[in-house]
């Protein structure tokens, strides 16, 4: 369906930075405000700032609600973009039902996270205010862009936009060197991925879209796509019709080769050679076997993934996001928690017809997943800082979507990256009241580290209740919201072991251990997260090791209303945001966020219930939730007596002390890869000029060019004496040597 | 007889230089306005260019300008402009008018020379770009050296006279070397009583070379080009000359005089030499995935600003290399469009980095740091240029490498899968400089009370980012007028074999 106003939606917080990034050059530095324009400058930029992504939500309600009626997407040509003979990426926008939950929860939290800002943010200087929103206000049309775009490469666009938008907020107190070089890190991390999503754009256009006059060896000579599959129509056998196929090649022209609609209607096909897969012609051999294509296609999706892996922060390029918690907190909240870092994970299901179509690599994606779920935990657990603990846990999180994705459980890990962005949200939120409490001009952004404090229950009754509500969410008890989306992933990973589509492999043993680390990671994560609440909340307050933090602690009291606000109605989704998805094992047909999404999955097979099924169901259910329960009462026992509230409870002791120091220290990781990469290829770069361009090719070939013409010079200049009779003999020589020649050549002609 | 729009554009500069050299030298004002007057004329002219040029027909030269010239050794006056000349052009009329206005101030001993020698190299450039005879090309092309040598080399830095030296013989040994060409070709094709410069008809007469002196002539004219893009390992003379060049001096290096390589590779070896283009093409696609990498990896062993930059543009240049010898339409095109872009978001680095100059007198990174705090605006415009250079999609650097790529892809993955390397280190070195120059706390009082941005460097600037988002986010009309002139490259019945024989994997 045609909607003409769909890039409204990223337009109108474009508008806003515009606005808000004007204003801040006009108000920057200690020049007094001047005229009425500027005389409330902060109101003034709140409603630019809040209002554009607030108006965006009213669209993408609008869009909701049209799409509830009929799911048909929304889609609009905007401009041409890429083009060129055969292939062609538009500014083309389309949403469909997981298109609007995305913008749902990116106008929705966004707008909270928005608001809270308002308040939070309220001591910079008016420049700086106006500088912050202006960023937010990028981000949130990048990140609009990136979950309307119709294609790959605008995708991308939204892609880098956050990425970019990432950058400047992490660095937004850019004069402390280390948020700048923590927002370097991210940026640079994040492109190795997206050198590999380059990569796997590429390969997907070609093999979806390149016509075969471009191979080298191209037998048939078809002009285009449309004959070259026509010839083929023939040969097809099963799952495509000749109107199908021609439809097919028109569509490939018509919206380019790397439109999702396109990539997720062509990718079964090239996967099982009912269609050609182009890039095989190039090949030596000619054939157009199906099997090529099945290749092609799994290393266009695993390059995919490992954009993924940048932008999700999985391992092995999860190292950014911790860093990336140097920006200011609600940047943490709706960047690095709530939106971007689901990006990958969007991007995953959003070719879902892809991922499903390739074998092997969506193992790969729910192993990769599974170990991150387990591997940030583990580091979550021994952080002693407040955010640095939700950002491991973020990850960890971040994980179980992949998990959710790689299971073929689409709609499992949509539902947990909704959940996830309202508890995860509400967290962070809370953490930044905390924070927000506690500061000082020593510490101009608050103090993080729990070790300093302890007691907070009394002063900051509501914001304890986020972080008790947020807490269980994310530790997946019943009835949070983090219960019933992460049982739903833990779930679609069993059944793929226990319940197989192609029964006739026999259960696969990597799905058992997929489970396996998901219900390990539900207990370390019940873990982490009461440590999180009872150090910071219970016990006695421990801020007499900071003579300035005391005086804090005193006047330590819950947020002014524009923060409580947002935290209140984030409590109350993470609160009850789970039923949106209420599993089949308590209620028949009553999951309505997978009823919602069904027809997004173009070829997933619809799910089926029988009595063995919802059997398992249970059991996982109770497996989880007793694994979450154990953590909580583990973390209870450990740092929940009050002589013990002390952070140390593993720091003492010779192996288990080292073995946290290990942890602690993040095992290392950060250290190896600044070793190896950073130092490395600095390392490298610094000999290859020194060495290579300096010594060999400039000094010495270059120069010694140079060099041997001015030598030759100089023995050629022994012969120019000056004496004439040098001179006449030179001649007669000369002389000589020309009568010689014509002579041996005449001789040769006669 | 129509109006010899191509004639103007091409002189008109020239013709101001001439007029300024009547002009009294202490008059330094009168004769910047008089420099800066007749450059704009000059863009304004090339906007009438624009204006007639029919984008249907971009694949061949339009608007012809023809007289005999010495027409016994079939020396022609010819000029035309296609859809490969037209956007090289008009980047040269709208960067000369900014280097001048960029030089404003630094260039403050021998005026009236510094304005005459910019007016005259304008002239050779648009001239180089739309010569179509041979001997025409190569006298454009060899005008363009003797500014250029004089610009480094009395307004340059400290060891000016030898990057000069270094620029004019490297440049020239190219050259030589590319007359010999051109002399062997008046003399061999077609030869004889029909013995011409005239670039078409060459070219229809090509079929007379040998293979083998079809290699050798490509050999020649390739060298002369691949010093000017300049091509790994015949770079070294660029960052001496980029650091010694004052800040006009590098916009229009960068900007134009480094075209003019990638464009003689378009313009001339391919077209005349087809067989051999297809032979070398795995070569150079190699010697530019060299370029790439090994020029990103340079740019970040700097602390040099200008250094820096110069070696970005050894690695943004191997981009357009790989995509010429890619010899499809997407990468020609790619490589045509990536060619404008590196106009502008390098001339607009070096623009930067010039103004940074005026400002602290050193080119040292470690003398700036924090300075986004007292200069916002100049922070925001830099950061701009910068995420251009590294190619962020809505940039215009995005479009170019990407259609490079997809070139590029379907003849050699391989290069591509080595070249995205470049995506991941052009992050780090620039945003590493960026990090330097911008973020931070202020370690340098002197810096705590820079000057943020005036009037007249604007000026210079907001061109450069228009045009940064402009052919990022609607390259439409650029392309449309490219791909023609790409096309007809490519469509050259003699390419069609290219990369064949196993190496299209």
């Amino acid at each position: 369906m045609h909607v003409a106003w769909l890039p409204l939606i990223p337009l109108l917080p474009l508008a806003g930075f515009v606005v808000n990034g004007i204003l801040s050059l006009y108000l920057r530095g200690d020049r007094p405000a001047k005229g009425a324009i500027v005389g409330d400058s902060r109101t003034l930029v709140s409603i630019v700032g809040c209002g554009a992504p607030l108006l965006s939500l009213a669209l993408a309600l609008a869009c909701y609600v049209r799409l509830s009626a009929d799911a048909a997407p929304l889609e609009t040509v905007a401009w041409s973009w890429l083009q060129t003979e055969w292939f062609k990426a538009p500014f083309a926008f389309r949403i469909d039902r997981l298109g609007a939950v995305m913008c749902l929860v990116v106008t929705g939290v966004g707008s909270l996270i928005h608001i809270y800002s308002t308040a939070y943010m309220s001591e910079e200087k008016p420049g700086g205010f106006a500088r912050y929103f202006a960023y937010l206000n990028l981000f949130t049309f990048s990140m609009l862009v990136l979950v309307t775009a119709a294609n790959l490469p605008l995708m991308f666009l939204g892609w880098e936009g956050v990425g970019l938008c990432s950058y400047l907020l992490i660095g937004f107190w850019y004069d402390d060197l280390a948020n700048a070089k923590a927002g370097k890190k991210a940026f640079v991390v994040n492109r190795v991925g997206d050198a590999a999503f380059i990569l796997g754009m590429l390969l997907l256009a070609v093999v979806i879209g390149a016509p075969a006059t471009l191979d080298a060896v191209n037998p048939a000579g078809y002009p285009s796509y449309e004959e070259a599959l026509a010839s083929h129509i023939g040969q097809i056998d099963e799952g495509l019709s000749p109107e199908e196929a021609q439809a097919l090649a028109t569509d490939i022209r018509e919206r380019g080769p790397l439109d999702f609609h396109v990539v997720n209607a062509a990718a079964p096909h090239l996967a099982h050679g009912t269609i050609p897969a182009r890039i095989v012609a190039t090949e030596s051999t000619p054939s157009l076997g199906g099997k090529s294509g099945k290749a092609i296609l799994a290393a266009a999706a695993l390059l995919l993934f490992l954009g993924a892996c940048g932008k999700s922060a999985q391992i092995p390029l999860y190292v950014w996001l911790p860093d990336a918690m140097a920006g200011p907190t609600p940047v943490s909240a709706l960047i690095h928690a709530a939106t971007m870092v689901t990006a990958g994970v969007y991007m995953i299901a959003r070719l879902n017809g892809l991922f499903s179509s390739v074998e092997g690599v969506p193992e790969a994606i729910a192993m990769v997943g599974a170990m991150t779920a387990v591997f940030a935990a583990t580091i979550a657990l021994a952080q002693n800082d407040l955010k640095k603990v939700l950002a491991y846990s973020t990850i960890s999180q971040l994980g179980y979507m992949f998990v959710a994705v790689g299971a073929g459980a689409f709609d499992a890990g949509i539902f947990h990256l909704v959940t996830h962005a309202f508890f995860k949200a509400l967290l962070f939120l809370g953490a930044g009241a905390v924070l927000h409490a506690l500061h000082h001009p020593s510490h101009p952004h608050g103090v993080g580290d729990m070790r300093l404090m302890g007691g907070l229950l009394r002063r900051m009754p509501l914001t304890f209740a986020c972080f008790l509500i947020g807490g269980l969410a994310l530790s997946g008890l019943p009835p949070f919201a983090g219960f019933f989306s992460k049982d739903a992933i833990l779930f679609g990973a069993y059944s793929q072991y226990a319940f197989p589509h192609d029964a006739g492999h026999g259960p696969n043993p990597t799905w058992l251990v997929v489970w396996l680390l998901g219900v390990v990671g539900a207990f370390l994560t019940a873990i982490y997260t009461t440590r999180m609440i009872v150090l910071t909340f219970f016990g006695t307050p421990r801020f007499g090791r900071d003579h300035h933090l005391v005086h804090a602690h005193e006047h330590a009291h819950d947020p002014k209303p524009a923060m409580a606000w947002p935290l209140a109605v984030l409590m109350l989704l993470a609160a009850v945001g789970g039923f949106l998805g209420i599993p089949e094992m308590f209620a028949h047909d009553a999951n309505k966020i997978s009823h919602f999404l069904q027809p997004v999955w173009e070829h997933a097979a619809a799910a089926h219930h029988d009595e063995a099924i919802i059997a398992a169901e249970r059991w996982c259910a109770i497996v989880g939730v007793l694994a979450a329960a154990a953590g909580v009462f583990l973390a209870l026992g450990i740092w929940g007596g009050r002589e013990r509230a002390e952070v140390s409870a593993f720091a003492e002791g010779g192996a288990l002390r080292r073995l946290y120091v290990w942890v602690h220290d993040k095992y290392y990781i950060d250290e190896l890869y600044d070793l190896v990469f950073v130092r490395g290829i600095r390392g490298l770069s610094r000999l290859l000029w020194r060495r290579v361009d300096v010594n060999i090719i400039d000094e010495g070939a270059v120069e010694g060019v140079g060099e041997a013409t001015r030598s030759l010079s100089e023995v050629v200049r022994q012969v120019q004496t000056g004496y004439l009779g040098r001179y006449a003999l030179y001649f007669a020589l000369g002389v000589v040597v020309i009568l010689l020649s014509l002579f041996a050549q005449g001789r040769a002609s006669w | 007889m129509e109006f010899p729009l191509l004639t103007v554009v091409t002189f008109l500069p020239m013709a101001g230089a001439l007029l300024i050299a009547f002009m009294r030298r202490e008059e330094e004002s009168a004769i910047k306005g008089a420099s800066l007057f007749v450059s704009i004329i000059t863009f304004c002219v090339s906007i009438v260019l624009l204006l007639r040029f029919d984008a249907s027909a971009a694949g061949e030269y339009q608007l012809i300008d023809a007289a005999a010239w010495v027409p016994e050794l079939g020396i022609g006056y010819r000029l035309g402009v296609d859809g490969l000349a037209l956007p090289l052009v008009l980047l040269t009329t709208l960067l000369t008018p900014v280097a001048l206005l960029a030089s404003w101030r630094s260039v403050d001993h021998r005026v009236k020379e510094f304005q005459i020698a910019m007016l005259v190299l304008e002239t050779g450039v648009i001239g180089v770009f739309l010569a179509t005879d041979l001997l025409l090309f190569y006298v454009f092309w060899e005008l363009v050296l003797v500014p250029m040598f004089l610009i480094i080399g009395i307004w340059g830095g400290e060891r000016r006279i030898y990057a000069s030296v270094k620029f004019f013989i490297y440049t020239m040994a190219g050259s030589v070397l590319m007359f010999a060409g051109i002399l062997y070709l008046y003399v061999h094709v077609p030869g004889g009583e029909q013995a011409s410069f005239d670039l078409a008809t060459i070219i229809g007469a090509r079929g007379l070379l040998g293979e083998t002196e079809q290699l050798w002539l490509f050999a020649a004219f390739a060298i002369a080009f691949a010093i000017k893009v300049p091509m790994w390992p015949l770079h070294t003379w660029l960052p001496d000359a980029h650091v010694q060049a004052p800040t006009a001096g590098s916009v229009v290096l960068a900007a134009v005089l480094l075209k003019m390589g990638a464009y003689g590779f378009l313009r001339l070896a391919i077209p005349l030499f087809p067989a051999a283009a297809v032979v070398a093409a795995p070569i150079m696609v190699g010697l530019g995935v060299i370029g790439i990498v090994y020029g990103a990896l340079m740019a970040l062993a700097q602390d040099d600003m200008k250094k820096l930059v110069a070696y970005s543009s050894v690695s943004h240049l191997g981009f357009v290399v790989i995509g010429i010898f890619s010899l499809n339409e997407a990468g020609v095109t790619g490589a045509i469009y990536q060619m404008v872009n590196h106009g502008f978001s390098t001339g607009a680095l070096f623009l930067c980095v010039g103004m940074l100059y005026e400002r602290r007198h050193t080119k040292a990174m470690a003398d700036y740091g924090g300075i986004a705090k007292v200069t916002p605006a100049f922070a925001i415009v830099f950061l701009v240029v910068t995420m251009s250079s590294i190619a962020v999609p809505g940039t215009n650097g995005f479009v170019g490498e990407f259609m490079i790529l997809l070139g590029t892809f379907t003849r050699c993955r391989i290069a591509v899968a080595i070249s995205v390397v470049a995506v991941v280190l052009g992050a780090a070195y620039m945003l590493w400089m960026y990090q330097r120059i911008c973020l931070g706390p202020i370690t340098h009082p002197e810096n705590r009370r820079l000057r943020d941005l005036d009037g007249r460097e604007w000026a210079c600037l907001l061109p450069m980012i228009v045009f940064i988002f402009l052919m990022g986010l609607f390259p439409g009309p650029f392309l449309e007028t490219m791909a023609p002139a790409a096309r007809a490259i490519c469509d050259d019945p003699d390419l069609a074999g290219a990369w064949a024989g196993g190496l299209g994997t």
